[in-house]
């Protein structure tokens, strides 16, 4: 049985044994820091929004109330959108639900946003997909590029990213599922309705943004997301309430924190002998 | 000098040697505990839960301006009775509950700290304020007695028959409905340097026994309490940042010492 880590101390000082070899010593008190704060990271100040969190903390739910959000959208694919004209919509929003997962620095990795029928309730509540282009089935976003100037360090300032990566990233024609949904499916109603021909993004935004707030809160039959598969596929569990949703989270969290000792181990060691240089 | 030894083999099993004795556990095991999942699951959270702690065994709630009816007795609490006490509702500006479970679960309370703000919190580096409402030792501190938590652990109890869980939301909204309708009383009574000027610039001099004050807090308006300069008590309460350092880990004393005490928490 082969060895992943050695890890020596003696009463102040920690180094590892690599391949018969020390590495340089460090701090103990620095080390359990660092160690600590790899698998719990700090919560910083929390925005008054958040509904759930998973045991690591690393995945979250955030409500937000009705409330209208600008959003840019290019009529083209990612490599075009050089090409087309920016058109800026401000479109109202019903209650709506962030699942976010965030990585080991806490910046988001992963987000997604449902639409509710009304203020989050009871967990058994029912998750619908916005219409919103560059967004799963699942009701995950297509992630853009990560910005490395903007960094986070606590859950809480993870959790404000996420909502700014959600609206302030813009959109384009790369995927259209959840729009083509609510096309096919001819609801929520007032978002297509009076949209004559074949329905396209920009139509139904142009309609979206004349509805108000109360109009668009109303609706109560958002199309339902998908599950989430594996490699691109879905189904393999529907994901339709928040109790699905939480419950994908908490397994996600275990099954991602079981190897994570060894390696947050070396990484809070590989720092702390930085910080002593 | 003593030396110790963590080893982690492929297998994932954890090997502690601490001063010549083996102890090994399973990482899995141990990993499940550092992170936390022995801990109470949040439940849904209610509005403002503005910080929760990495054992999810204390939480900052923030409540947003609001009217409070509360009962205050002018008496100490052995000689509270019906004729000294009255009703009152209070303006109430934003308020910060930090509470603290007890160690082993959430149906014992550690400590409710209040503070008051003129504003909701923007930043870990905001200053919290006194809340000039008696049984506040040191200006925040609700001093809670067996009263308060033989309440809270029957309230508790009662939660748990019902719904068969007690998630850290429900815990929190328990304790804040109890810090409401307990009532307060003179043990412990809201100090002069703590109250806001607008009281003494009022000619409402602050005494010990009497209803005056509550009668002119009550005829104040939300909008008129939210801009009084609120005071801070300069020793034990002064931002956000220094309430909560306490979870920084140096009760540890090495990373064999830390580990050691996930490990003996995954074998309970």
């Amino acid at each position: 049985m082969s060895e992943l880590i050695n890890l020596r101390s003696d009463n102040e000082h920690s180094w590892l044994i690599v391949d018969g070899f020390s590495t340089p010593k460090v701090d103990n008190k620095t080390l359990v820091e660092k160690f600590h704060n790899k698998i719990h990271p700090p919560t910083g100040l929390l925005p008054p929004v958040v509904k759930w969190m998973s045991p690591s903390r690393r995945y979250v739910l955030m409500e937000r109330p009705p409330t209208i959000h600008s959003v840019s959208f290019h009529s083209a694919k990612k490599s075009q959108v050089h090409l087309v004209k920016e058109h800026n919509f401000d479109l109202p929003m019903p209650w709506t639900l962030y699942a976010i997962e965030l990585g080991e620095d806490c910046y988001p990795v992963a987000i997604s946003i449902f639409a509710m029928r009304h203020q989050m309730r009871s967990i058994s509540d029912v998750l619908g997909v916005l219409p919103l282009p560059n967004h799963y089935k699942t009701g995950s976003l297509c992630m853009p590029a990560r910005d490395y100037s903007e960094t986070a360090g606590t859950i809480g300032q993870g959790i404000n990213l996420a909502h700014t990566i959600s609206w302030g990233s813009g959109f384009n024609l790369d995927i259209n599922f959840n729009i083509n949904a609510t096309f096919n499916a001819k609801r929520p109603l007032a978002l297509v309705q009076n949209i004559e021909g074949k329905g396209t993004p920009l139509k139904l935004f142009r309609n979206w943004q004349k509805l108000s707030l109360e109009q668009v809160s109303q609706c109560k039959d958002w199309v339902a997301p998908l599950g989430y598969g594996t490699a691109g596929s879905y189904l393999a569990t529907p994901i339709n309430r928040v109790s699905h949703l939480i419950q994908k989270f908490l397994n996600d969290d275990m099954a991602k924190s079981i190897s994570n000792p060894a390696v947050n181990l070396a990484i809070a060691m590989k720092e702390s002998i930085a910080a002593c240089y | 000098m003593p030396l110790k030894d963590l080893i982690i083999d492929d297998s994932l099993i954890q090997r502690l040697i601490i001063d010549g004795v083996h102890k090994d556990s399973s990482v899995t095991r141990v990993a499940h505990h550092a992170y936390g999942y022995h801990t109470p699951q949040t439940g849904l959270l209610m509005p403002a839960i503005r910080w929760i702690s990495r054992d999810r065994k204390s939480v900052l709630v923030e409540r947003q301006p609001e009217l409070r009816l509360v009962e205050y007795s002018n008496k100490k609490a052995a000689y509270v009775d019906k004729e000294s006490t009255k009703l009152y509702m209070l303006p109430m500006p934003w308020t910060l509950f930090f509470i603290q479970f007890g160690r082993d679960d959430l149906t014992r309370i550690n400590s409710i700290s209040i503070c008051a703000r003129n504003s909701s919190l923007s930043s870990e580096a905001d200053t919290l304020y006194c809340l000039w409402l008696p049984n506040l030792m040191d200006a925040h501190m609700m001093c809670l007695g067996h009263t308060f938590n033989d309440s809270y652990s029957n309230q508790t109890t009662n939660h748990i028959s019902h719904t068969g869980k007690l998630e850290l939301s429900d815990a929190a909204a328990i304790a804040i409905s109890l810090v409401w309708s307990v009532g307060f009383n003179n043990d412990a009574a809201a100090a002069r340097p703590f109250v806001p000027d607008a009281f003494s610039d009022n000619l409402i001099e602050y005494t010990h026994g009497q209803h005056a004050m509550m009668e002119f807090w009550e005829s104040q308006s939300l909008e008129t309490i939210l801009g009084w300069e609120y005071k801070t008590n300069g020793s034990t309460l002064g931002s956000l940042t220094e309430l909560l350092d306490y979870e920084k880990p140096s009760r540890y004393k090495d990373l064999h010492h830390y580990l050691q005490y996930k490990t003996s928490e995954s074998n309970v």
